[in-house]
């Protein structure tokens, strides 16, 4: 059993190496590097993001779009892990691995297909010209397009967390509820909801800060005036060549996103406690 | 269409039924209790005795029969809408809420005034003894206090049944036997009818007005804990109540012994239908076969030492029957036998007739 445990402890120890090589250290030199001008010390990086409208409305955009994507994933994803959690058990891990199965295939592939379903020639905006909502349909290149790609990225994500904590719950606390007089919606609200809340935070943690970091989606389905941090980021670093720029812009949406998450862990405890 | 005399106070099961896939778990059960009586359904494992409270409780639908409370069919009124209480193994009680809200939940759930479930909330905490917990969460309290927590919430909202899924079962014996005597007074106090699920004869019989014994979906016997700790209608039901010394290949004769090889065995209790000439088996309590010192009359036989061992105050022997080829029977002295015999000793043991029975093939 000692050399057991050893055995684990060396791995341990091999796998936090490797991520203090290969994400520690990188993370480290974007930190000195934001804060570096000329060779000293210096705020200079984070005071042009902060003194600079565009930067500040990108910020804004960034937090707003991840937040309403987060939103609207939690809604799809508690309904879809819910339907998942009530089928038969022996039918539940082929629903799960639909559910998942997007994940197999690569991000870029799949907001191709967005890019065909909400072009201006897609289904969507003939079905929307066939009802005659509107002779300018142009979903694409919109926050819209882009809270649709978020969603479809994380949404599995946050059906897996909240699946896992459904099917935690204890069968017999809702035949506890019902046998007491309690409807089926007062068991869902009174009991189901709240003993989910974990995996609601979970998966809407994993969904914020996945949709906040987000690239590849606004690059792809977004416009010049859709882009978010990560795609200032990007062009300050590649197009630009201002390393610092673009260091001090993604320290600041991975500070923001860390107090998020933590306001968000304090929010859980809080309910947990009340 | 209910007819004028189903409408007695109590619950009625008739004919009630149900089939999993192929399987019947309970096959065509009637029972009649009267208000106020608490039925105990016993049997072991896979005996259908959960399926059928569950049924009762509206949690599982019955595929067949009439389920009437006060006379009328509640097979169809869903679960919410029954008025039961039910107790649970794992107490089921809510994790995320306190021990009063746990108790005030099927109050509130009935739009109760909130000076009402003040009111009935405290009673019932204070009638379990549990009024200075009532801030607690449920992870915060005892195994025994969490089941009494979840009486409480299952009787604060004054079911017309109260519905017991083996409660005890998670409890150490001593726990067991305080909320055994809890349950009993609770019973008499409030006189609420009930429905108690078991594998535990002692429990069933500790509680019960009313029996009845399943196997396999069917109900073996069903009646007072008197008739069927002195009258068991079958061999199985006999077994479960502790008459485990089986002797078989036994006549009876028209003493009201029963002849195997060359033991006669005074009978207690012929099974319904037995007469003089019948084939069958014997059953009987080791506490029906006492070890006699000496020269002691009436029926008696020779047997053989396997085996001897205190147990709890009282002397276990396992024995060997002289010319009965069959296993070993066990006899309990109700004290301590000392030096305890060696084995291959013999002794002569004598049989009361109180505890055996004959059940004819």
């Amino acid at each position: 059993m000692p050399r057991m445990k050893r055995f684990y402890s060396v791995l341990g120890w091999i796998a936090i190496a490797y991520m203090a090589a290969l994400f520690l250290y990188p993370l480290l030199n974007v930190l000195t590097t934001s804060l570096k001008s000329g060779g000293s010390f210096s705020l200079e990086q984070y005071e042009k993001v902060f003194s600079s409208a565009v930067y500040m409305k990108v910020l804004g955009r960034t937090m707003g779009i991840a937040a309403v994507s987060t939103v609207i994933s939690l809604v799809l994803g508690y309904a879809l892990a819910w339907f998942i959690a009530s089928r038969r058990p022996s039918s539940q891990g082929i629903w799960l691995m639909l559910i998942i199965s997007p994940m197999f295939m690569s991000l870029t592939v799949r907001l191709y297909g967005w890019l065909i379903i909400l072009s201006n020639d897609g289904p969507v905006a003939a079905v929307s010209r066939a009802l005659r909502f509107s002779q300018e349909v142009s979903l694409l290149f919109s926050n819209f397009s882009v809270i649709v790609g978020i969603v479809h990225y994380v949404l599995p994500f946050v059906v897996l967390n909240i699946y896992t904590s459904l099917k935690k719950l204890n069968p017999s606390l809702l035949e506890a509820s019902m046998m007491l007089g309690a409807s089926s919606a007062r068991t869902f609200w009174r009991v189901t909801f709240p003993l989910s809340l974990p995996g609601v935070f979970a998966g809407g943690s994993i969904a914020f800060a996945l949709a906040a970091n987000t690239f590849l989606v606004p690059l792809m389905l977004g416009g010049p005036k859709t882009n978010l941090l990560s795609n200032m980021a990007y062009d300050a670093t590649i197009t630009i060549g201002n390393f610092g720029l673009g260091s001090a812009l993604s320290i600041v949406l991975l500070a923001i996103v860390v107090i998020v998450l933590v306001l968000m862990g304090v929010l859980e405890r809080r309910g947990h406690h009340a | 269409m209910d007819r004028g005399n189903d409408a007695v106070k109590g619950l009625s099961l008739q004919q009630i039924k149900k089939v999993y896939q192929d399987n019947v778990v309970v096959e065509s059960i009637d029972l009649e209790l009267a208000e106020g009586q608490f039925l105990c359904l016993l049997g072991p494992s896979g005996s259908g005795k959960t399926t059928l409270l569950r049924m009762i409780a509206g949690l599982v639908q019955p595929d067949g029969g009439r389920m009437l409370l006060d006379g009328k069919d509640i097979v169809s009124v869903p679960a919410n809408k029954r008025n039961f209480g039910m107790v649970f193994q794992q107490y089921a009680l809510f994790p995320h809420m306190t021990v009063w809200d746990n108790v005030a939940y099927g109050l509130k759930a009935r739009g109760e005034k909130p000076a009402v479930i003040k009111e009935k909330v405290e009673k019932y905490l204070k009638l379990v003894d549990l009024g200075h917990l009532a801030k607690r969460k449920p992870k915060a309290l005892s195994g025994g206090q969490q089941q009494r927590v979840s009486l409480a919430r299952a009787l604060a909202v004054e079911p017309v049944l109260m519905l017991f899924d083996e409660p005890l079962s998670n409890l150490d014996a001593r726990l067991k036997e305080l909320m055994l005597k809890e349950i009993r007074e609770l019973h008499r106090t409030l006189g609420f009818t009930a429905v108690f699920v078991t594998h535990d004869q002692n429990e069933a019989l500790y509680l019960a007005d009313k029996i009845a014994v399943l196997n396999k979906g069917h109900i073996e016997q069903f009646g007072s804990p008197e008739e069927i700790i002195i009258r068991p209608a079958t061999p199985f039901v006999a077994d479960f109540f502790g008459y485990t010394n089986r002797l078989e290949g036994a006549q009876l004769s028209e003493t009201g012994r029963a002849q195997i090889g060359p033991v006669a065995v005074p009978v207690g209790h012929v099974a319904s239908g037995g007469k003089p000439g019948d084939r069958g088996v014997v059953l009987m309590r080791p506490n029906a076969v006492q070890v006699a010192e000496d020269g002691v009359s009436g029926d008696t036989a020779e047997a053989t030492v396997v085996d001897s061992r205190y147990y709890g105050g009282v002397t276990e022997y396992r024995l060997k029957l002289e010319g009965y080829p069959s296993d070993d029977i066990s006899a309990v002295v109700p004290r301590l036998v000392q030096p305890l015999p060696a084995e291959g000793a013999k002794v002569r043991v004598r049989f009361i007739p109180d505890s055996i029975a004959f059940f004819q093939e």
